[in-house]
């Protein structure tokens, strides 16, 4: 069975009296140990979709289906028994390590916090697991730093902690929102390398919401591209970036400049239309240089190990 | 069809209206409703707030006297109404005065910067090295108790936050672009400042001006509850409430009107002065 | 520490001198001759000559304002024109009361102050949140003389609890027994501006994106509110409450009045009517320099709450 299972989930927010779907009825299944990359342009979804597998979308948000973890629904259990799985089986890292990490309190205290809570250890042995924990994410000198203050740390430093929260409780699944986008590349790669290296040690799997064509083919088994709200297609990261089959795919890897190739960049013509005015049929149709009447219905996602939503590619 | 809609949205708006966005309509209402009638005291107060009526004094309300009368028998509504338009006009003359003089101080210090900004900012700190009210306590003390002076005070009192609002955005503007190629176009410092810089910094100082208006009418009662105001027999509200206090234990009412003539102008004010931030600075979007 | 509390006391000595200064000159411009104004039009020109001399009101103004800062180098605030006493007694004499006044304020505007914007803020936009900016709307518009009024009326004369009069006695008892009302009506305007400034600084940090990584780890509300959100909350509310520190001392003054209350607000309008100006000259200074420690014990408590702030 999955570890994690999301099931036609809706994400709707309320905009001038009407309520517009801004995740659009998404599926995907996450297994034991290994990675899926949820990759898209701003706005299409993706880091909404993560927020609520925590539950940390505002209370202004309308959710409907299914996240199925271990066979629980997390959208129809309560916010006392959600705390208790959040932080402990479910983790999650954020973008912006400068500010995710508060500035009054002791990298040793955040640390320890969730292994308080979930784990019931005193604030001695915490201090001594946040330690070891430290460590765990190559920061040097862990003692001193577990006393020291986020801004006494740098970039790296600062995510790197993040990454010892979120792994605190060796939790089952690690969500992580562009953990890497603001910071250096170097530092991205080790960043990366970590991550992947504790997720073979500790049996975890992790979801990685990301734009970064480069940190999906560094990290990922599976891939599950997002556009304007819709999974548009689902494959193995090998087939993925071999032979994407979704209009949008393709256009978007043909964007990126790559260097085993000499292809002419082709940027994707047009924009996300706004959530107001989305198309009733298939939502990348307006911008797809093989649309046809037949996209102006709902396509579905088709297929068994490389999945697509779109008329035009029948089997794959 | 277009009205349809228009219609439409009209009254959605109008049911979806946010409870405080209806309290700055409030303000605004209130705040007109007491500059009409008190600029217009003259006409429309029953009595000549100056009339006494020793026979008549010390009254509680009456169809006569709506509001009473004092120690004096004077009425309490006419005396209110005429003090209020003094409270108005020497709260709005001032705050006027010091958003003029302080926003060209602030914009001069930061343009020009050096030793201008160093010596003028200091002179801003010195004056705020007093407590609010105290400032203009003295500076009426020392130059004496008529109106100009009175607006002199609470001006200088209020300069300094005006010049520490439009000395910020200055800075930062001064570095941008569009006033560099002012400066290659050979403008000079004064069209520059007054053309290019004051537009960018005049939206947060006025935001302001209506909360330091409240602080202006505010700073007026309590100069003449000190007996600093205008002198009397002319009415101000502060020296009615401070001589209503010497009869309070038996006609509390001569000292209570004109305390609550004064708060609800202020009120009026802070009501404004909220709702106006808010529409400016929608991110604070009800924040304070 | 005590390099840092030197080194912000020198910082403010430009700002002092520049305040000694202005006061004065603005001592000096008075309209009309001060030994008139105190001896009266019957005094005689002997007795007139006599005073000047004493208060050295025929010297060049440059040997005044000299003779000025020598004498507050030796720690003098010179002596009242008129009853011969040196300023700095009679200040000492009235200042606890005073200042007993404004920290019974500050106290009552930060115990209530604080929860009460924290609590409109968790409740944002329901009608607590309403109610709460509507009381404190009403609180920051209300005269603090008019608040005080309301109070005796009140708790003095319908229910007579508490003296109409505030006389500081004695014994801490009935010292804190006169403080209340006064206390309580700074205190109250002290509480509006507290709620407000708390609201908006709760609101503003419960929006950061460390308060998600805190609810991201099941961390249970209130240890989010109270340790996570809370300390941050209470730097910007320092700042603002230091700023307000010096409406409070300027208000104390109206409070004094109404309640006939001793202390420092109570000497400067009685040195007003009797155009005492050196005393006016002395409690000025007096005033200046409270706001500049004011400003310093703000900087120092920042230091409490943010680790970000060193002092060195």
């Amino acid at each position: 069975m999955s570890i994690l299972s999301v099931r036609d989930l809706k994400i709707s927010f309320k905009l001038q009296g009407a309520w517009h779907p801004a995740v659009n009825g998404i599926s995907f299944d996450v297994e034991r140990n290994e990675t899926v990359c949820i990759v898209g342009e701003s706005g299409c979804g993706k880091s909404i979709t993560a927020l609520s597998i925590m539950g940390l979308l505002t209370p202004a948000a309308r959710l409907e289906g299914a996240i199925e973890y271990n066979g629980q629904n997390l959208l129809e259990i309560s916010e006392k028994d959600l705390e208790k799985i959040r932080g402990d089986k479910l983790s999650m890292i954020f973008q912006e390590p400068m500010t995710s990490l508060n500035p009054v309190l002791k990298i040793g205290q955040q640390i320890a916090e969730p292994l308080i809570f979930h784990k019931g250890l005193s604030l001695n042995d915490a201090w001594k697991e946040a330690k070891e924990l430290l460590e765990l994410v190559r920061i040097p000198d862990a003692s001193a730093r577990l006393n020291q203050y986020p801004h006494q740390l740098s970039g790296g430093m600062r995510q790197r902690v993040m990454i010892a929260i979120g792994l605190a409780c060796k939790p089952d699944i690690l969500i992580a929102d562009e953990p890497t986008t603001a910071l250096d590349v170097t530092i991205q790669a080790q960043v990366l390398a970590l991550l992947d290296e504790i997720r073979k040690e500790q049996d975890l799997s992790i979801i990685m919401i990301t734009h970064d064509l480069g940190v999906v083919a560094n990290i990922a088994d599976r891939v599950a591209v997002m556009y304007a709200g819709d999974l548009v297609e689902m494959a193995s990261v090998q087939n993925l970036f071999e032979t994407p089959t979704y209009p949008y795919t393709q256009a978007f890897l043909s964007s990126i400049p790559r260097a085993d190739r000499a292809d002419k960049l082709k940027p994707i013509r047009g924009q996300v239309p706004p959530i107001y005015d989305m198309p009733e049929g298939c939502r990348f149709s307006p911008r797809c240089d093989e649309a046809t009447e037949k996209c102006n219905q709902k396509p579905v996602l088709a297929g068994k190990m490389h999945q697509t939503r779109c008329w035009m590619r029948g089997e794959v | 069809m277009r009205t349809d809609s228009l219609n439409k949205r009209f009254f959605s708006w109008v049911f979806n209206l946010n409870p405080l966005t209806a309290l700055t309509a409030l303000g605004l209402v209130i705040f007109s409703l007491i500059l009409v009638v008190s600029l217009a005291a003259p006409i429309v107060a029953p009595y000549d707030p100056l009339e006494q009526n020793i026979l008549n004094r010390l009254q509680g309300a009456s169809s006569d006297h709506w509001l009473g009368t004092d120690v004096f028998g004077r009425d309490t509504l006419s005396r209110i109404l005429h003090g209020a338009q003094i409270s108005l006009v020497i709260g709005l003359t001032s705050t006027g005065i010091a958003l003029v003089a302080g926003t060209g101080l602030g914009i001069v210090a930061g343009y020009y910067g050096g030793w201008t900004d160093i010596v003028l900012m200091r002179l801003m700190d010195i004056l705020l090295a007093f407590p609010t009210l105290i400032t203009g306590l003295l500076i009426v003390a020392v130059l004496g108790t008529n109106p100009i002076n009175i607006v002199i005070a609470i001006a200088i009192t209020l300069l300094p936050n005006f010049a520490r609002v439009a000395r910020a955005p200055t800075i930062t503007l001064k570095e941008r672009e569009f006033i560099e190629s002012c400066r290659a176009l050979g403008y000079s410092d004064i069209r520059i400042m007054g053309v290019h810089i004051l537009p960018n910094v005049i939206g947060e100082v006025v935001v302001l001006a209506s909360l330091w208006t409240a602080s202006a009418i505010m700073i007026e009662a309590y100069l003449s509850f000190i007996g600093l105001g205008v002198a009397p027999p002319t009415p101000t509200l502060g020296g009615m409430i401070r001589q209503g206090l010497e009869n309070i234990l038996d006609t509390p009412w001569v000292t209570i009107y004109p305390g609550f003539a004064v708060m609800f102008i202020v009120l009026a004010l802070n009501l404004i002065g909220d709702g106006v931030r808010d529409a400016i600075d929608p991110k604070a979007g009800g924040r304070s | 520490m005590a390099g840092f509390i030197l080194k912000r006391i020198l910082s403010s000595v430009p700002t002092l001198f520049g305040v000694l200064t202005l006061v004065f000159l603005l001592v000096r411009v008075v309209p009309g001759d001060p030994a008139l104004a105190i001896l009266g039009d019957n005094a005689s020109e002997q007795a007139l000559q006599a005073f000047r001399e004493q208060m050295g009101l025929n010297e060049p103004i440059w040997q005044q304002y000299l003779s000025f800062l020598a004498q507050l180098a030796s720690g003098s605030l010179g002596n009242s024109m008129v009853t011969g006493d040196p300023v700095f007694g009679a200040v000492l004499k009235v200042l606890p009361h005073t200042l007993q006044l404004t920290v019974f304020a500050l106290f009552i505007g930060v115990i209530f102050g604080v929860p009460l914007g924290i609590w409109s803020a968790l409740r944002r936009d329901t009608w607590v949140d309403y109610t709460c900016r509507l009381v404190s709307l009403v609180g920051i518009s209300f005269p603090s003389f008019l608040i005080a009024i309301v109070l005796i009326l009140l708790f003095a004369i319908e229910i007579p609890l508490f003296p109409v009069i505030s006389n500081p006695e004695d014994t801490v008892a009935s010292s804190l027994y006169n403080l209340v009302l006064p206390g309580m009506s700074l205190g109250l305007i002290m509480t509006a501006f507290v709620m407000r400034t708390a609201r908006s600084s709760y609101l503003n940090v419960s929006s950061e994106d460390y308060i998600r990584t805190a609810k991201s780890k099941g961390t249970p509300r209130h240890i989010i509110i109270f340790r996570h959100a809370l300390r941050n909350a209470l730097i910007p509310i320092v700042t603002v409450v230091g700023l307000y520190m010096g409406l409070l001392i300027g208000n104390s003054v109206l409070t004094e009045i109404v309640f006939n209350r001793p202390g420092l607000g109570k000497l400067i309008v009685l040195s007003l009517n009797l155009r005492d100006y050196s005393m006016l000259q002395g409690l000025m200074i007096v005033y200046a320099f409270m706001v500049v420690l004011v400003n310093l014990i703000t900087d120092l408590t920042y230091g409490l709450f943010d680790p970000r702030v060193t002092y060195s």
